[in-house]
């Protein structure tokens, strides 16, 4: 991984097209901006993971549906006890 | 009624309420806008979200309550505005909105829930939206059931 030290200010360029801006610093979260070409998906990591997760989870259908809410109810059995 | 092609069920009708206005879509989803909430009592805890667009499209879900009960709430403010969420502060579970985490199996058959973003649906309005955390507290992939094998997933 390049690793790179940057102030609030400065940026990075990504081949051509893209410049990733440091926008803020504070103790717990660094602000970036992002200038990319429209056919550039620019989101965060977590909404990556989300939407492969998602894609994941509309599969679980058919004949694994039964067998993963069967285990489902098992396994929750308990907290709905208590 | 309304009659809804469903994946799993058949056609089903359902009740006005029962229908959900996702405004974004979901991740990997963006176009859906329309969802059905089916809780069948024999799933119990779990429900359905099922696309009113597309019969094909359908998740498992369960509340987050049952996988987590200390869950804390991490709306982003978009996520809130998105909704119609007061934005000064986190909806309570149960009472103002319902959380669902989805449902997913990876390798190996093991089931895991998206506790990174759970599905929140504004119990006096039929809006909903599943909220990506802004930080790294909860996994996208919290293992539900501790079977053999190992947890690791995508």
């Amino acid at each position: 991984m390049l690793v790179i030290r940057r102030r609030a200010g400065e940026s990075v360029l990504i081949g051509e097209n893209i410049e990733v801006h440091v926008l803020e610093l504070s103790a717990s979260y660094v602000k970036i901006g992002i200038d990319a070409p429209r056919d550039v998906a620019v989101v965060r990591r977590e909404i990556h993971l989300t939407a492969a997760q998602n894609r994941s989870a509309a599969r679980l259908s058919g004949s694994s549906l039964p067998d993963a809410l069967l285990r489902l109810q098992k396994k929750t059995e308990g907290n709905i006890a208590g | 009624m309304p009659a809804v092609q469903t994946r799993d069920f058949g056609v089903m009708e359902v009740s006005p309420g029962a229908f959900l206005s996702f405004p974004n879509g979901i991740p990997g989803f963006d176009r859906e806008r329309r969802f059905v909430l089916i809780e069948p009592p024999l799933m119990a805890p779990a429900v359905v979200l099922q696309s009113a667009e597309t019969p094909d499209l359908s998740f498992l879900a369960i509340p987050v309550s049952v996988v987590d009960a200390g869950y804390q709430i991490g709306i982003t403010l978009e996520d809130l505005r998105l909704i119609g969420l007061e934005e000064t502060r986190q909806p309570a579970d149960g009472r103002e909105v319902r959380l669902l985490a989805i449902v997913s199996t990876a390798a190996g058959g093991q089931l895991s829930v998206n506790l990174l973003a759970p599905v929140v649906i504004r119990l006096d309005a039929g809006v909903a939206v599943q909220a990506v955390r802004n930080d790294v507290k909860y996994s996208h992939c919290h293992p539900l059931l501790l079977e053999t094998g190992d947890s690791s997933c995508s």
